[in-house]
């Protein structure tokens, strides 16, 4: 028996090592110096903490989520600090892609987070609350996405603000929006330019959403996938509900 | 009983000698023939008579008449006894093709000889009745196919033989520096002596892939192999590439068991492959085997990390399931090319100013480069830098900076410009007023606007005095983003020496504001996918190497990026 112990060990030891040495595949359970320097956080973190910051940083994949995964390593209230923190951080969204997984994964829980977020956090995170939703299937993302075309208000950026070229202007909401409906579209239907950029004149800009608009309201495909998109409604607490309501989401 | 002893032993002494035996089955080869038609007269031709099973070839025959006038018949054939009988037609050329036309039929009988080389022949054309007789005066056949080679993936594991043929091993190209001796990288050089053209040996060296030779146990005493391939590929007796081991092709060496080593020269053009041919030839010089393998010298992919970059880490879980065997960096991979065709590809993840030349100046390759722009100062590929020249200057002429941001954000605390290197319009004697101009990039559906600010100013523009800081040099700025005293821009002076020559085929800029920043730095050649905006995905580098990798369309690949983060586009310029 204790042999037997010892030798499954000693495969567990040379499996973690072989796969550290490899360099490719999975994410190595002990984190390189560049994982590092995108995740300084990860240096001493140790059980949950350190699940949750390789999960988010180097394994979700928001174009296929792992609902199983997320939700072992993941849960709301409980993460909710975790989570906003990458909201609200200054400098590079580095956290996009696994909080779009994670949103996703949690369901009724994340899509109520993200539109709370979006609601009550920061203007400086209403942009990446708006982003976390991307992976969301449900109709009500796509609803909410919608609604937000009409939200003029801005989304200040100190990074973008220090590193743009000339002719800067910061983001809207609105802005966010048509361009995250955008990458939600590409598999849908085909919508007219979503692309907004912080570098074209706001009246471009809204030239661009009016054309989204008056093509979402038309477009049959997009209609069409909507109706059929699976509702989280029914499993969000009433004041989740309200929320989303008051944010056009009917 | 007497002749029957006689004649095992003639045998046994026939393939002691090495000479083929007399009921060798024919292979096919390439012939010389002279005849006379019964219309045109006297021609020579080339015949070439090409395996395609065990009793059936593709023929083709070029005729050059003593007029002058040449013509190409082809067709196909079935061996039956000793006798190869072709149908087939006359050649209409490409043009011809093109405009529907037909060949004349044609069809041939030739004389197979027991040595297995052709003898005689005779054809005739269906619509003119022409008809002819030949002898073939010369020729080279085909050797019997023999295990001769052995190739060795690049896990060191043989390639079977049934995929020795088709699939055959992947190559990267001996494109890096592993001895470093090719030069140094430094500011302004932008040549470096990959290991391809490294005359003196190379220590450390690990691109080259083993192959072995296996002499058969019955080839005769004095037998030499002769190695054929093409220019794109290189072998070598040693794995340092020693001077003097280098085994050209046409070379024949002594047969015997041994390992050698290949070294991929230049990139295979998608769907052909190289091939790697070894013939056993008798002390009399006559090839009695043949073997053959195919190798794939890949493109090359690069995903360029600068300082500022979001982490490979997803290109690295891709590579991790799609690659060919246990090589790193590069990774070789199985991919397409934009036709569709069977491409490999050799993927590095580089992160050094010197590596950064070397995949820009790769004929035909793919790169991302992931990091802070700059402001379009160049690509930083450390930190701490304290004067322009350490950036990757691949710039403008002028570019406008936010210097504190630069010092206090982007880990460069010490970065000092001198006045010297203010930016200026050189057209007025008046210090540091250097002028914008409007500029519009081009993308694939779009327009973007930015600025540019010439060096000899250009009697047009927006001028901006240089206005001193209180404090600090750092200070020191030409205007202010919506009169924030926080948020600065200075102009200066950038340039573009650290631009080596330009052959990639697609680059992406993924870094902020890629394409307003440096898209006259890297326009005007092949593709360039560029960010509009603030980036931010970590995933964006992997899918733009990934689509390239799988032979994705510009469009199809634009719209995999603009999935992820929606501020893509891209601008064909060719060659």
């Amino acid at each position: 028996m204790k042999r037997a112990l010892l030798l499954v060990a000693l495969m567990t030891v040379g499996g973690a090592a072989l796969a550290q040495e490899d360099g490719l595949g999975a994410a190595p359970r002990e984190p390189t110096e560049e994982m590092l320097q995108h995740c300084p956080e990860l240096r001493g973190a140790i059980g949950l903490k350190r699940d949750q910051l390789l999960a988010l940083f180097f394994e979700l994949d928001a174009s296929s989520v792992d609902e199983k995964r997320v939700r072992s390593i993941f849960s709301l209230p409980r993460d909710k600090d975790l989570l906003e923190g990458f909201l609200d951080e200054k400098g590079r969204y580095r956290a996009q892609s696994g909080l779009r997984a994670v949103v996703a994964g949690l369901g009724s829980a994340g899509l109520a987070w993200a539109a709370g977020r979006f609601e009550n956090g920061k203007p400086e995170s209403r942009g990446r609350a708006l982003d976390a939703l991307v992976a969301v299937k449900a109709r009500e993302a796509w609803k909410l996405l919608e609604a937000r075309l009409e939200d003029k208000r801005p989304v200040p950026d100190w990074r973008a603000a220090n590193e743009a070229p000339p002719g800067y202007k910061a983001l809207r909401v609105c802005d966010h929006a048509v361009r995250l409906l955008g990458s939600r579209l590409m598999d849908v239907t085909t919508p007219p330019d979503t692309r907004v950029g912080s570098l074209l004149p706001i009246e471009d800009r809204d030239a661009r959403i009016l054309k989204v608009k008056d093509f979402l309201a038309r477009d049959a495909a997009y209609r069409a996938h909507v109706a059929k998109a699976p509702s989280l409604l029914g499993e969000l607490d009433p004041k989740d509900r309200e929320l989303l309501e008051g944010l056009g989401v009917k | 009983m007497r002749s029957f002893k006689a004649v095992t032993t003639a045998m046994a002494l026939l393939l002691f000698a090495g000479i083929a035996h007399p009921l060798d089955t024919f292979l096919g080869g390439e012939f010389v023939t002279t005849g006379t038609a019964s219309k045109g007269g006297a021609y020579t031709g080339v015949l070439k008579v090409t395996p395609t099973g065990p009793t059936t070839f593709r023929v083709s025959e070029e005729l050059r008449y003593a007029s002058g006038n040449t013509v190409t018949y082809a067709g196909d054939a079935t061996l039956s006894g000793d006798t190869l009988r072709v149908s087939g037609e006359t050649s209409v050329g490409f043009l011809g093709k093109l405009a529907g036309k037909k060949g004349e039929g044609w069809t041939a009988t030739f004389k197979v000889g027991t040595d297995g080389m052709l003898k005689s022949g005779s054809w005739a054309l269906a619509k003119s009745g022409t008809t002819a007789s030949e002898t073939i005066t010369t020729g080279k056949k085909n050797a019997a196919t023999g295990d001769l080679l052995v190739l060795l993936d690049g896990s060191g594991q043989p390639v079977a033989k049934a995929k020795k043929k088709t699939d055959g091993v992947v190559l990267a190209v001996n494109l890096d520096d592993d001895d470093k001796d090719g030069g140094s990288g430094a500011d302004g050089v932008t040549t470096i002596t990959t290991d391809r053209d490294d005359e003196n040996g190379v220590s450390n060296e690990d691109d080259l892939l083993a192959f072995r030779l296996a002499k058969p146990a019955n080839a005769a005493l004095g037998s030499r192999f002769l190695l054929s391939f093409s220019d794109k590929l290189a072998v070598w007796r040693t794995k340092t590439k020693a001077p003097g081991t280098r085994i050209k092709n046409g070379d024949t060496i002594e047969a015997k068991d041994e390992t050698l080593w290949l070294e991929g020269r230049d990139a295979s053009a998608g769907g052909t492959p190289e091939t790697l041919s070894v013939q056993l030839l008798a002390p009399n010089g006559a090839a009695t085997l043949q073997d053959e393998g195919k190798v794939f010298v890949a493109r090359s992919a690069f995903l360029l990390l600068g300082h500022g970059h979001s982490s490979s880490s997803s290109l690295e879980s891709w590579l991790g399931s799609h690659k060919a065997d246990s090589r790193k960096n590069p990774v070789l991979v199985r991919g397409k090319d934009e036709k569709g065709k069977a491409q490999a590809w050799a993927v590095y993840l580089w992160s050094t100013e010197k590596q950064a030349k070397i995949a820009l100046s790769t004929a035909g390759s793919v790169i991302a480069y992931d990091g802070h722009s700059n402001f379009g100062l160049g690509f930083a590929f450390e930190t701490n830098f304290s004067r322009v020249s350490q950036f990757l200057n691949i710039a403008d002429a002028q570019v406008p900076v936010n210097w504190p941001y630069l010092r206090d954000h982007q880990d460069h605390p010490n970065l000092i410009f001198e006045d010297a290197e203010y930016g200026d319009d050189a057209s007025t004697p008046k210090f540091s007023d250097p002028v914008a101009v409007d500029r519009w990039i081009q993308g694939d559906n779009d327009q973007y606007h930015t600025r540019r600010w010439p060096a000899g100013g250009n009697g047009g523009g927006t001028r901006y005095p240089l206005v001193r800081g209180k404090d600090y040099k750092w200070d020191d700025h030409h205007y202010l983003v919506d009169s924030d005293a926080t948020n600065a821009r200075i102009v200066v002076k950038a340039g573009s020496r650290d631009m080596p020559a330009k052959r990639w085929s697609k680059l992406f800029l993924n870094s902020c504001y890629g394409g307003p920043y440096y898209y006259d730095s890297f326009g005007g050649r092949g593709t360039l996918f560029f960010t509009t905006d603030e980036a931010s995905s970590p995933l964006t580098s992997a899918i733009f190497i990934e689509s390239c990798i799988e032979g994705k369309s510009n469009d199809q690949t634009l719209k995999a990026l603009n999935k992820a983060e929606n501020i893509n586009d891209y601008h064909v310029f060719g060659e």
